[in-house]
């Protein structure tokens, strides 16, 4: 008897917070409509604007929303803004409404307090997130979310390669080297402190470190210089034999991109195991490019969206990410004929129909083996990295 | 009548013009004769309410009992002529006569709006008085130097001016062409009475009966 | 003089206040001791001022190399007709194509590969190279153009062209060849009169932005960059040392002309020492190697035109083809989506030279004459003064107005850069008006408006329509006012040109450069179009 009460009890109060979450949730589609979110995003591709396009003229059409895409070359210097409004005491009326985001940036602002929230698992689309096959959806750099940042995409660090000047690709940093020594010149990375060459670096770092687990943990300033020792040495090594002797650096992926579509490098790197296959249908990659990854694993994460505290637009910035998180929305980013980004959704949550939609039909390009996924350092690992790095090879 | 009052016009502290006095009765030429650089000009354009700095004027002017010395150029009814014809080369020879013509017209003592055609008329007439009838639709490229002249005083008759000024206005003519323009000109302003002023270092385009003044100092 | 004050407002006054305002923010203990600090900044100083000075001397002297050896030839008239388009190519579209053609992919390398049996890119410091190589190129190869016009335009002059022709005619009878006399004797005498240009073009190398985004030093970047970077940050210190640098940049500025001018002096001396020496010298050919130099210099331009057309179009295009293995709209496609930077800019554009014009010419008709000569300073100091101060001082002057990120406020800045071009292509036939048709249409009896209505506007609406269209180009061309006053919330075809070519993302760069090339040649077109329409001007006698 005590158990069919508890069950009753329990069964009349399950529906009462999911219902309070519902009229919430009213409320805040209610408020968002006409309101305009200003979404700081890298520009650096043109599959994201034009992904982004679409959404905003989705979330128009649905809801009376109006995304506006700020396009930033760094998530860096949007934080940096927000940083400057709190210190100028401006707690509302900020310029930024929505923030794609993660690691070191998503760090710097939870612990200053920059962060709105917590609202993202609050967002309907939310229960269908894959948190337990992919951890990193909760788990930022190793610092966990909170709740304060909504998951938005999957990413790994993936190489390719033009399959013609590269009959055998390398599969760890070691061959890698080996093959620059034979091939000088053909081989480069981002300069950091963009992205695409800290996660290099912080690769490189991964495999050439003996014991990883003081990565996983906060950053510790008297035994950086021992722990990074081996990455410094690997650098030394390699720059010699890199695209203009490693004097210079090109400035992101995208341009390494369209060097190794000009044959001036033969190897780059991307974020997005999909990117090359959805270059090479949009034809500014030739067909012979093929991606690949390190046999023992290479870095992936998550990457999120971010609201900051004093976002003019909150409501509608909760709205838009409740839509970047729906099915249709994050079917049609995986599709790699117009983004490719692989999505956080665990499909076998969805409906039969909504799992149809992620059907992907067989591209060219194609990743062919994947790697395991090694987590990300600390995110309080990138700055000391990154400033060494300018120290020894950031001049000229 | 045109009269001036104790003119004087300054320069620079050089006077060009010293207490320059006279009377211009309907139908007769004051004819301003000197050397270049002598102020001719100068006593023209302050006339005409065109002087600026750094010319300095001061006298009186009275044209058919109206003092004119404030009042600005398109008010006081003086016409202006100068050596080269200034007919508006974008517009024909009509249209630059209409831009003369008043927009109204006396007829029976009332004063009324006239019509294009009404104005049309009044500028053909006054083309075939001087002599070039059915040119009004051409260019003024397209005439001579001396239909052009021609031209040029009609439109500035038809403006129904008190008084014309007239600086050096046959010297781009040659000779011929110049005989025949002067007494055109002055026949002409004296069978519609208008006072005029000429300025002229040609002793030759000084009609008969016209007073003389000089510059020359 | 009333009508004068609410141009004098909007326009004269925060003109003559944004370089005190400017010089005031930049002028920061703090921000000054960060900036010197600063490890980047001796190379980037070195880098701005032997760029600006090699590319300024370098264009000037083959300017008058050009100039001594064609004119008075067949090629002149030619040659002074071409320099009106090549003009109107804008800067950022003339550099992202010749990226596209002295790169290491790019097409120079590319002929070259067949014969050297080259199968990957030679490699070549043209583009972001540390050394500035490939900025020094666009600017000489944008700066010449503009020192001819000038040339040719001093040398039309009625006084100047009678002298000319005297002194030729003098020195040949003294036994010196035409390209002697003009070394020893009319270039000392004209140099003089170009000192404005020249220092224009001083001022536009040392404090260009733009082509330094797309092909100039990574890093270390130009000083300019080294500021704008500064300017951009939203970390109050790093924004006082940008402000900083830019004050660095405008003394750098003050003091190279200073240098440039002692040198003049100094060196106009010895030259005409040398000058007199009586040595007769031999002819080299040279006027043959004038005429291939010109040619060369069209086909450049005509090459790079090309270029971006095609890389707009072109998908995957590797090394050493020499025709493309894929084509693609895919570009155009992206231009399309994007479509408001097209309107905002034609749109821009349009009101920009609109409201220059309607400020140039209330200015020439209501100034009193000897206003008239005093103002032009104030004018034309847009062209020499480090657009960074200004828009520094500027922006600075927006913020409480609220006008920044307000298309309001783009439209103010534009005007604004548009002015003194509206101005100076206006002035001359302004000022040889005859005054007479006015006195003549007044003592008719008619009203000023009647006048101006029914013959002044008619009888300059050529000039005015040339006005117009170079300030619509010059709308069109700018690059960091946007960036500055619209807080980077607005994109103009400029400004997406400029960040996707330094972003990498070639053919859609090329799409927005074709359409910044289209926007102000769609101007002058229309533009001669009226001229052809209106009737010849009476000849005067």
């Amino acid at each position: 008897m005590l158990h069919r009460r508890q069950l009753l009890l329990a069964a009349s109060g399950l529906p009462l917070p999911v219902l309070a979450q519902g009229s919430e949730w009213s409320r805040i589609e209610a408020a968002a409509r006409g309101q305009t979110v200003y979404f700081n995003a890298w520009a650096g591709s043109e599959r994201i604007n034009a992904y982004l396009q679409w959404a905003a003229g989705e979330l128009a059409q649905r809801h009376g929303v109006k995304l506006e895409h700020v396009k930033i070359t760094d998530t860096a210097e949007a934080v940096k803004r927000v940083r400057t409004e709190k210190g100028a005491g401006r707690s509302s009326d900020g310029s930024v409404d929505l923030l794609w985001i993660n690691g070191e940036n998503f760090l710097a602002m939870k612990r200053e307090g920059l962060l709105y929230g917590p609202w993202s698992e609050k967002l309907p689309n939310y229960a269908n997130v894959d948190t337990t096959g992919k951890p990193t959806t909760r788990i930022d750099f190793s610092e966990p979310v909170d709740g304060l940042e909504a998951p938005w995409g999957m990413a790994q660090l993936t190489f390719y390669a033009d399959s013609v000047r590269v009959p055998q690709a390398p599969s760890s940093f070691f061959e890698l080297l080996e093959w620059a020594k034979r091939n000088p010149g053909r081989f480069t990375y981002p300069k950091p402190p963009a992205f695409h060459g800290t996660t290099f670096l912080k690769q490189v770092l991964l495999e050439t470190m003996p014991d990883r687990n003081p990565l996983y943990a906060p950053h510790v300033a008297d035994r950086f210089e021992a722990m990074t020792a081996p990455l410094w040495s690997a650098l030394d090594a390699l720059h010699p034999h890199l695209w203009k002797q490693g004097r210079q650096f090109p400035a992101s992926n995208t341009v390494m991109r369209q060097m190794l579509a000009d044959g001036e490098l033969a190897i780059s790197l991307t974020f997005n195991p999909n990117e090359i296959a959805n270059q090479i249908a949009a034809k500014t990659l030739p067909a012979t490019v093929v991606p690949y990854q390190h046999a023992a694993g290479t870095i992936g994460n998550t990457h999120f969206l971010a609201i900051p505290f004093n976002a003019r637009a909150k409501e509608a910035a909760q709205l838009a990410a409740n839509f970047f998180l729906s099915p249709a929305a994050q079917a049609r980013k995986a599709d790699i004929k117009v983004w490719g980004d692989p999505t956080v959704l665990a499909l076998d949550k969805l409906s039969a129909t909504d799992r149809a939609l992620f059907t992907a039909a067989a591209a060219r390009g194609q990743l062919a083996k994947t790697a395991p996924t090694l987590p990300e350092p600390h995110g309080s690992w990138v700055d000391p990295i990154e400033r060494e790095w300018a120290r020894r090879h950031g001049q000229g | 009548m045109l009269e001036l009052a104790d003119v004087t016009i300054r320069v620079h502290g050089r006077t060009l013009v010293d207490r320059l006095s006279a009377r211009v009765a309907p139908g007769d030429v004051l004819a301003v004769t000197g050397a270049s650089g002598t102020g001719k000009s100068s006593l023209l354009a302050w006339i005409a309410g065109t002087l600026e700095a750094p010319f300095e004027a001061s006298g009186g002017l009275v044209l058919d009992g109206r003092d004119l010395t404030s009042l600005p150029i398109q008010q006081r009814h003086i016409g202006l002529l100068f050596q080269d014809d200034l007919l508006f080369p974008h517009m024909s020879v009509h249209d630059n006569l209409l831009f003369a013509l008043p927009a109204r017209v006396a007829s029976d003592g009332r004063s009324t709006t006239a019509t294009r055609a009404q104005r049309l008329a009044a500028a053909d007439e006054a083309l075939t008085g001087a002599g070039l009838g059915g040119f009004g639709p051409r260019l003024p490229a397209s005439l001579s130097g001396g239909q052009r002249s021609r031209v040029s005083l009609l439109r500035a008759l038809l403006a129904q001016p008190q008084a014309l000024l007239l600086d050096e206005p046959f010297s781009k003519l040659d000779a011929a062409l110049r005989a025949q323009m002067r007494a055109f000109t002055f026949s002409t302003l004296r069978g519609r009475r208008v006072p005029a002023v000429l300025v002229t270092h040609d002793q030759a385009d000084i009609p008969h009966g016209a007073q003389v003044v000089s510059l020359d100092a | 003089m009333g009508a004068l004050a609410a141009p004098a407002l909007l326009f004269a006054l925060p003109l003559a206040a944004a370089l005190p305002v400017a010089l005031w923010i930049g002028v920061d203990g703090r921000a000054w001791r960060a900036l010197v600090a600063d490890p980047l900044l001796p190379r980037a100083l070195w880098l701005s001022v032997t760029i600006a000075v090699v590319s300024s001397v370098l264009a000037t002297a083959l300017a008058l190399w050009l100039v001594t050896h064609l004119h008075g030839t067949r090629s002149w008239q030619r040659m002074t007709r071409a320099v009106g388009p090549m003009l109107a190519l804008p800067h950022a579209a003339f550099a992202i194509g010749l990226a596209l053609l002295v790169m290491p992919a790019g097409l120079i390398a590319r002929l070259l590969a067949v014969p050297l049996g080259w199968t990957v890119p030679p490699d070549w410091p043209t583009v972001n190279d540390p050394n500035g190589v490939g900025l020094m190129l666009v600017l000489v190869a944008k700066e010449l153009p503009f020192v001819l016009w000038n040339l040719v335009a001093v040398l039309a002059r009625p006084e100047v062209a009678q002298q000319l022709r005297g002194w030729l005619a003098g020195g040949r009878t003294l036994g010196y060849r035409d390209s002697a006399i003009w070394w020893r004797v009319l270039w000392p005498l004209l140099l003089p009169r170009l000192a404005w240009p020249l220092l224009a073009v001083l001022a536009y190398s040392l404090t260009v932005v733009d082509l330094a985004l797309i092909i100039g030093p990574a890093s270390p970047p130009t000083l300019a960059v080294l500021a704008w970077q500064g300017l951009q940050d939203g970390d109050p210190l790093r924004n006082a040392e940008g402000a900083a640098a830019a004050v660095l940049l405008a003394f750098v500025l003050a003091g190279l002309v200073a240098l440039v001018t002692m040198l003049a002096i100094a060196g106009g001396r010895a030259w005409r020492r040398v000058g007199s020496n009586g040595v007769r010298t031999r002819s080299l050919g040279e006027r043959s190697m004038a005429r291939l130099a010109w040619w060369l210099m069209l086909a450049l331009y005509g090459t790079v035109a090309a270029l971006i057309a095609l890389s707009s179009l072109t998908g995957v295009w590797t090394f050493p083809w020499l025709a493309p293995q894929s084509w693609s709209m895919g570009a155009w496609a992206q231009v399309l989506d994007g479509a408001d930077t097209l309107v905002l800019s034609a749109g821009l554009g349009v009101s920009a030279t609109a409201a220059a014009l309607a400020l140039a010419l209330l200015w020439f008709e209501a100034t009193p004459p000897g206003w008239d000569r005093r103002v032009m300073p104030l004018v034309l100091a847009p062209l020499v003064i480090p657009p960074l101060l200004m828009l520094t001082g500027l922006y600075r002057l927006a913020l409480p107005l609220r006008l920044d990120g307000t298309l309001a406020g783009l439209a103010w800045v534009h005007t604004l850069a548009a002015l003194p071009y509206v101005f100076v292509a206006l002035a001359p036939s302004w000022r040889s008006f005859d005054v007479r048709y006015e006195h003549t249409a007044l003592a008719l009896g008619r009203s000023r408006a009647a006048f101006w209505w029914h013959v002044k506007a008619p009888l300059l609406a050529s000039p005015m329509a040339a006005a117009l269209a170079v300030g619509f180009a010059v709308s069109v061309a700018q690059y960091l006012p946007t960036q500055f006053i619209g807080a980077g919330r607005h994109a103009t075809v400029t400004t997406e040109a400029v960040t996707l070519a330094s972003g990498g993302q070639r053919h859609t760069a090329a799409a927005f450069a074709v359409l910044q090339a289209l926007l102000p040649a769609i101007g002058f077109g229309i533009a001669a179009w009226v001229a052809q329409r209106r009737q010849p001007a009476h000849p005067d006698a």
